[in-house]
């Protein structure tokens, strides 16, 4: 029979480690190791492995020799792994702020999130072990998938980067590169730490570990191949990150992994975006990171303090009552930072310690009154079951036409028409929405569409313009072009800068996939109004554009990278007819072909 | 007071007959079913009384008369003997099943199962003759457990039916089979049967202290010991496996689990369980590898579909259109334009109905539950399309949903995925893709924290290396017969090698 006896196996610990290393690694370590490295970027990320490997080795060894830490380095670890899950939280937050649908209140996301954190967290050291064998295959799972599907899609010049430094990157020098490159690998790998503590807790199995020496041989072989193993998938996901997105794009943000996924499309287009891999690599090691320092840091909570999870239940139920009355005040929003951090933290995991704390069964109705609580408000207070929109409440946008807004053409009463909110608005949209009045499956047409043209900042505004004129809701999801006005691709500096202010825009809405095409046209507008008028669909037309050359897999995704990435040069360039030809030229090929 | 407060028996047995028969007859009264009957027989000293009691229906009454009132009233010798109880007891009864007991309340017991009590003036003590006959069906099919090739008899609601059927497929005398009672009021008869070689010690005597953990007025099937003896009472798995297939049971002796057959039921358990063992059917081992490697693995994508295909659904319908292609979004939005309700109340109403489908099917007749099927199913199911209660798509996703519910072999186990996945409708009805993801990780977080009598509910998923990955031949793929070599976790390590090449030539 297994023993109760809060110890784990060599094979647990070791996945343990593999899960918060690739749970922290693939979303940070691309970032942080360009964004420090820049020019020589391999040399930061070789750097950086081999010294995270030395550290890992060096944890492991500390973790044998010395054992269990003094009170004083208790605390101390305890304040940086406090700091760290803070850290990773608010990184998650952004994650959910900005890529995961549906767009509901991030922070109550985030604590339901805890709340499940705090669930896994306050169970023993054994499940935790057993609960990470099983979730490294979805995790490793996800990761092939991705690997699989994007290996195709690397540019080595990209990760060579000698065009990137050549176009205004500056070469920070082997050394500094090297230097900071470990400093970025360090902080991607920071879950290393956390050995310190699974160490004392290592069962030595007969099985696997006969005597002390060969204990210790055993555990640095397997460590090394372990971190082997880790280096491994890291340096491929860095290699797939910088390959699709250049170094420059990649050292912009937090986000790199969602622009990559963008960029990624399984064969078949069956899930036009990967949304589904995403959230569930997301979501599964932002929890294995995140329960792994929760997990520790309540186990140094309990051993410097014994009543201090009592006193977190209490400060919980505080935190509940504070957040309860200043959403009722509708104060909700000016919350300070530090009551929102203590409460984001404090009050799931109070929950999940006072509701399902292992043990006796003493008082459950008591621990299951406040597990409702907990469940309750989230649920109230979140709002994502109002974001639901059922499927057939939705207006599907097939194209989207974008042209620039210019105030002085209209005249001023033309100008006060075309306003909306009592704001200028920036750009004219022009969609092909479905009709689906009276539209009937299976008959072999497509579905009616209608047109619906209105002047928006944003897509979101249009969202809101739309809603005004319909009782549906815009659904982007499914939208197959994006036609921008042919005066964005023009080569003078007014143009690129509105281009940029443009797809600065339509990125951080995150409402448009990184796969819809792009096409430019002298009438954007026009072409979606004109579909079907003279019997010729548009999207016939957009696909003989293809034909006759027009561009080759250009999406928008694409595009902004390469907008970005080379802001100096042309910004598209498409090979036709073994030559070279810059988008103006493209944008009159087209219209020849119109 | 003739009882104590663990309804034990307080009076003793005495040297009286006549005390004896009055405390018997008190205890008996308004007991109609009860047979007693007085004989006495002479003997040198004079004559002696004998009193015999059992219960009418209980008890094999041409038995008793062939092998006890025969031999008694008209076979008997006259004796000079002077111990006549050893007489009566060695020689006149013509059955082997005889021993005699001084303990009254034992005494009334083996007769309340069927036994007949034999009484003789002068001795505090009396006989027991078995004789049970007791009213039972015969070995039938299994109907939960039903295999296309394989044996096909069922465990019915005798114990020594069940014992029979399990001893007469392993003929071994470390195969145990030890007999205990529980319920104080019902008395009933279970076995724990183990290989007493194969079998963990330490697991087997949990088993016994869970099983005598409790004090229960009556067990009336094994599912109430099950439960009382289950510590995750919250858990909707099972972490006690129950089959009725002698097959199986035997199987799972043989790998060192524990079985305990209970009388008057006709589903054995088995301890430790895991996951894995609720998606092992036994002629998963009767037909080829491949075969049953194919149907094992599309067991678990059933259990992943029955679980999580109508929150699936909520979630992509109300929240991330845009995974689906754009075709089947439209087909799904026309299908749905006439529905009244948002998508959730929809699949609830269908899944309900469903559920309602079953359970009256389970209570109906036979061919009144075939009716139903087709009634609820085709006529009801297609005048909700129509009223625009639901949508065509729904009913396919509810359709399919129970369909793999029903390709999981074990109903106890498919009956908890049935209720988890009201749990994930409902987290993606609040959250989308992402409330089914936090609902994924809480059930997997709960799963890895669930263990069986010391084995994790996981394995071998998890800690599959203690047993040097054995248990991983026989778990998503059925590996061939000649490569599973090694038993699995449940036996004890020195005992593992099950297969190895014969000497004999």
């Amino acid at each position: 029979m297994f023993e109760s006896n809060g110890k784990i196996s060599l094979r647990q610990l070791k996945l343990l480690v593999l899960l918060d290393g690739v749970g922290t690694g693939c979303l940070l370590l691309p970032t942080m190791t360009t964004r420090w490295g820049k020019g020589q970027n391999l040399t930061a990320l070789l750097g950086g492995l081999l010294v995270t490997g030395l550290l890992y080795w060096f944890y492991m060894e500390m973790g044998r020799r010395k054992g269990p830490c003094g009170m004083v380095s208790k605390g101390i670890y305890l304040f940086r792994f406090s700091w760290k899950i803070i850290f990773l939280c608010s990184f998650f937050i952004t994650l959910l702020k900005d890529y995961m649908l549906p767009k509901g209140n991030s922070m109550w996301m985030m604590a339901a999130f805890l709340l499940v954190v705090g669930y896994s967290s306050l169970r023993g050291i054994e499940e935790f072990g057993r609960l990470r064998e099983a979730l490294v295959w979805v995790v490793l799972l996800c990761v092939a998938v991705m690997l699989l599907v994007g290996i195709w899609r690397i540019n080595p010049a990209l990760i060579l980067d000698g065009k990137s430094r050549a176009h205004g990157v500056s070469d920070v020098g082997a050394i500094p590169a090297f230097a900071k490159g470990v400093y970025g690998a360090v902080i991607a790998m920071t879950p290393l730490e956390l050995i310190l503590f699974y160490v004392p807790h290592l069962q030595q199995n007969s099985k696997e570990i006969t005597d002390d020496t060969t204990w210790w041989h055993s555990a640095r072989t397997a460590t090394l191949r372990l971190y082997g193993i880790l280096a491994g998938i890291l340096c491929l996901w860095y290699v797939l990150t910088v390959g699709m997105l250049g170094i420059r794009w990649t050292g912009e943000g937090f986000g790199v992994s969602a622009y990559l996924v963008e960029q990624l499309e399984l064969p078949g287009g069956l899930p036009g975006r990967m949304d589904v891999f995403l959230m569930i690599f997301w979501v599964v090691g932002m929890f294995c990171v995140i329960s792994s320092f929760v997990f520790v840091s309540l186990m140094l909570l309990r051993e410097l303090c014994p009543m201090a999870p009592k006193w977190l239940v209490l400060s919980g139920g505080l935190g509940i009552l504070g957040i309860c009355a200043l959403l009722f005040l509708g104060e909700g929003e000016t919350l300070s930072q530090v009551f929102f951090w203590f409460a984001i933290l404090d009050v799931p995991v109070a929950i999940a310690q006072a509701g399902i704390r292992r043990g006796s069964h003493k008082g459950w109705k008591h621990k299951g009154a406040c597990f409702l609580v907990g469940v309750l408000s989230i649920w109230a207070f979140t709002g994502c079951q109002e974001r639901s929109v059922d499927i057939e409440d939705r207006s599907y946008v097939q194209v989207i036409a974008i042209e620039p807004f210019i105030y002085e053409e209209f005249g001023d009463i033309a100008a006060q028409e075309e306003v909306t909110d009592g704001t200028i608005a920036d750009y004219r949209y022009t969609i092909s929405v479905t009709n689906m009045d009276g539209y009937e499956v299976g008959k072999g047409s497509k579905p009616p569409s209608k047109v619906y043209r209105g002047m928006a900042r944003s897509l979101s505004e249009l969202q809101t313009c739309y809603a005004e004129v319909s009782d549906k809701v815009l659904d982007f999801g499914h939208v197959k072009a994006v036609i921008l006005d042919e005066s964005y691709s023009y080569a003078n500096q007014e143009a690129k800068w509105r281009l940029e202010k443009l797809l600065s825009q339509i990125r951080t809405e995150h409402i448009l996939s990184g796969n819809v095409r792009v096409f430019f046209s002298k009438q954007a507008g026009g072409l979606v109004v004109s579909d079907g008028e003279d019997e010729t669909q548009l999207g016939e037309r957009l696909l003989g554009a293809v034909r006759h050359g027009m561009y080759e897999d250009t999406t928008l995704g694409t595009y902004m990278v390469a907008q970005l990435e080379r802001l100096e040069e042309p910004i598209l360039v498409i090979s036709s007819d073994g030559g070279e030809l810059t988008i103006e030229e493209y944008v009159l090929n087209f219209s020849a072909c119109e | 007071m003739l009882y104590n407060s663990s309804n034990e028996l307080i009076p003793e047995l005495t040297k009286d007959i006549q005390k004896t028969i009055k405390l018997l007859e008190l205890l008996f009264d308004k007991c109609d079913d009860m047979v007693q009957k007085r004989i006495v027989l002479q003997r040198k000293p004079g004559p002696v009384e004998i009193y015999i009691i059992y219960v009418d229906g209980l008890t094999d009454n041409e038995m008793i008369e062939r092998t006890v009132i025969r031999p008694l009233l008209w076979e008997w010798k006259y004796t000079e003997k002077e111990d006549f109880f050893e007489q009566v007891f060695l020689e006149q009864i013509e059955t082997v099943d005889v021993v005699e007991d001084d303990n009254l309340d034992n005494i009334i017991r083996c007769m309340l199962r069927g036994d007949t009590a034999i009484f003789v003036d002068g001795y505090a003590k009396g006989l027991v003759v078995s004789s049970k006959k007791l009213p039972v069906r015969s070995v039938g099919e299994t109907e939960s457990e039903a295999v296309m090739r394989g044996p096909k008899d069922s465990f019915n609601e005798s114990i020594r039916t069940s014992t029979a059927l399990i001893r007469r497929r392993i003929r071994d005398p470390k195969l145990k089979v030890e007999q205990f009672v529980v319920g104080q009021r019902s008395k009933t008869d279970y076995a724990v049967i183990y290989m007493e070689d194969l079998a963990k010690p330490g697991e087997v005597q949990a088993v016994k202290e869970r099983l005598k953990a409790f004090e229960v007025d009556g067990i009336f099937d094994s599912g109430m010991m099950e439960h009382l003896m289950d510590p995750t009472w919250y858990s909707p798995f099972p972490l006690i496996q129950s089959t009725e297939r002698p097959d199986k049971v035997a199987s799972a002796i043989l790998e060192g689990r524990v079985a305990v057959v209970f009388d008057n039921s006709p589903e054995v358990l088995l301890m430790p369980a895991t996951l894995n063992t609720f998606f092992q059917a036994s002629d998963d081992y009767y037909n080829r590898w491949s075969v049953a490697s194919f149907a094992r693995i599309l067991r678990y994508m059933a259990a992943l579909l029955a679980i999580g295909l109508p929150g699936f659904y909520v979630a992509l319908t109300g929240f991330h259109t845009q995974l689906l292609p754009t075709d089947l979004v439209l087909a799904i939005a026309t299908a749905r334009s006439a529905v009244t309700f948002p998508v959730v109340v929809e699949v609830l109403i269908m899944e309900l109905e469903f559920e309602l489908l079953r359970e009256a099917g389970i209570r109906l007749p036979g061919q009144m539950g075939n009716t139903i099927g087709i009634v609820g199913g085709l006529i009801v199911g297609q005048a909700a399309v129509d009223a625009g209660i639901v949508s065509t798509i729904v009913v396919i996703v509810v359709a399919l949903t129970a369909i793999a519910s029903f390709a999981i072999p074990n109903e106890v186990f498919a009956s908890g995925v049935r209720l988890l996945k009201f749990f994930l409708i409902l987290a993606s009805a609040f959250f989308g893709l992402y409330g089914f993801l936090l609902g994924m990780l809480v059930i997997g977080i709960h799963l890895s924290g669930l263990v069986s009598f010391g084995v994790p509910y996981l394995m071998p998923l998890v800690a599959g290396t203690v047993n040097q990955d054995n248990d991983q031949k026989d778990f998503l793929v059925r590996l061939p017969g000649f490569m599973m070599k090694k038993r699995p976790i449940f036996t004890r390590p020195s005992e593992r090698q099950r297969l190895r090449r014969s000497t004999k030539k």
